[in-house]
């Protein structure tokens, strides 16, 4: 029978009788042609072939030429000579085959998406892009789910990305009657009442939360109706801010070493990393992750961290020398208390002194407008 | 110088069958082939090799291929069977 896998030698060498007696104990030796006294030629198994050629060398034979064939051999060399083609033929043949179908369902626009890409998920007819009757998902969402006013659908290479618009009510049609309350603690200087029921007076004391107009009206045969309250309502108020200055502190900075390390996972399997290690004594990380490409064929994730060091040093200060960077500082946080369009009264401190630390109580007077039907309703709710 | 086959092929009348091969057995010990036309097969129970015409198979046991010349071979070993296919 004629082998079709074999590993064919040419070789010249003496006594080669015993060479062939000994290589036949271990392989089998084939077509065995004697050309002449010190020359011929001979075939063993393909995968046999390193290995004779290795007993060849050892035995001081000289090899003159030597040829591979068969399917084990074409198909060896089709992988390294084609490998990458043939690669880029199975991912395009795979592309094509899984392309045709949906992988992926995105909702977008609201926050519960996760609700809405489960009933789309579990309501979808089929798979099949050409199949998906859009419209008819768009009508099974708006249907189904009442808080949303607005859905479109469309598929964007194999996802379904679907665009959902939730119900946008009116302020006057969701608290409508809601009453006008008090964001501050404060004393009313002056009351305009446009519509509602007024529940203070001109130089009341109001705690924050307090209820200023309610939304109705009593007429005069006892019936209440409901109205939008309105009114503008001044108000003097009194906002505190408060700094701390400690006699010692501990300040910790970076000192502008880093460490990046970067590795590359496949499936959650780390597939590279530069091998870099972070030996700071004292450090803060960053992390970022992002797919390597935008296919769903190999997804590559490459994590960045990035180590960051880190230092402290003991400060340590009277409150003396930095009495005014603290007052400054209170006042600042007195004034990210206030909207900003407040008219300033009055302003005075008050220093507190602790163990080991002083504190700065800063107060503003300001006079508030408090306006009905919008901003106050607004903050309340 | 004497040849042992060409001797017997003079003494014969006819004698155009013994141009492809010759082959002598030695007490089932030795063989000796003449017009062989390469191995085919080598192992410890089988050697085959070629004529022209035809494939010849020896089995045996422990079979050696002792001497190998471009036209002829010497096999030694325990021969038990000489079949020309």
């Amino acid at each position: 029978m004629k082998r079709r896998n074999y590993h064919l030698f040419e070789i010249k060498g003496l006594n080669q009788e015993r060479f062939f007696n000994q290589l036949c104990k271990d392989f089998e030796v084939f077509e065995i042609d004697r050309l002449q006294k010190n020359h011929c030629k001979f075939k063993v198994k393909y995968h046999d072939g390193k290995k004779v050629k290795k007993i060849l060398l050892q035995n001081n034979y000289q090899i003159i030429s030597e040829k591979k064939a068969g399917f084990f051999n074409n198909l060896h060399i089709f992988l390294t000579s084609y490998g990458l083609i043939a690669g880029i033929v199975l991912s395009v043949f795979l592309y094509c085959l899984q392309s045709p179908f949906i992988q992926k369902v995105e909702v977008r626009g609201v926050e519960n998406y996760l609700e809405i890409e489960e009933f789309v998920e579990k309501n979808l007819p089929t798979k099949n892009k050409n199949a998906i009757d859009i419209s008819q998902i768009e009508h099974m969402i708006n249907y189904h789910f009442d808080e949303i006013s607005f859905v479109s659908g469309a598929v964007i290479g194999q996802s379904l990305v679907i665009n959902v618009k939730t119900e946008i009510v009116p302020p006057e049609m969701k608290d409508e009657f809601a009453p006008i309350v008090s964001q501050y603690d404060g004393v009313i200087t002056d009351i305009e009442l446009v519509q509602g029921t007024l529940k203070v007076e001109v130089g009341d004391i109001i705690q924050k939360g307090q209820i200023l107009v309610e939304g109705y009206v009593v007429n005069s045969q006892g019936e209440q109706f409901n109205i939008q309250p309105k009114a503008n309502i001044y108000m003097d108020i009194w906002v505190e801010g408060e700094a701390t200055h400690f006699n010692e502190r501990l300040v910790t900075y970076r000192t502008g070493n880093k460490v990046i390390q970067v590795c590359v996972t496949l499936f959650g399997q780390q597939f590279y990393s530069n091998g870099k290690t972070c030996n700071f004594e004292q450090f803060e990380t960053q992390q970022t992750s992002q797919m390597l490409n935008k296919n769903n064929i190999l997804p590559f994730v490459v994590t960045k961290t990035t180590y960051y060091e880190l230092k402290s040093q003991k400060i340590t200060s009277t409150f003396e020398q930095e009495k005014e960077n603290v007052i400054e500082l209170a006042k600042q946080n007195c004034l990210q208390k206030l909207q900003g369009c407040e008219i300033i009264k009055k302003e005075n401190y008050q220093i507190i002194e602790g163990a080991g630390s002083t504190t700065v109580r800063y107060v503003i007077t300001a006079n508030l407008l408090v306006q009905g039907e919008n901003e106050s309703l607004h903050k309340q709710t | 110088m004497f040849n042992f086959f060409d001797e017997i092929k003079k003494a014969l009348k006819n004698n155009s069958f013994v141009q492809k091969y010759n082959i002598v057995n030695m007490s089932g010990k030795l063989l000796y082939v003449e017009g062989h036309a390469g191995i085919l097969r080598l192992s410890k129970e089988e050697i085959s090799f070629k004529y022209k015409g035809g494939v010849i198979i020896v089995e045996g046991k422990d079979l050696m291929l002792s001497e190998l010349m471009p036209q002829t071979l010497k096999i030694t070993g325990e021969i038990k069977r000489v079949e020309a296919l």
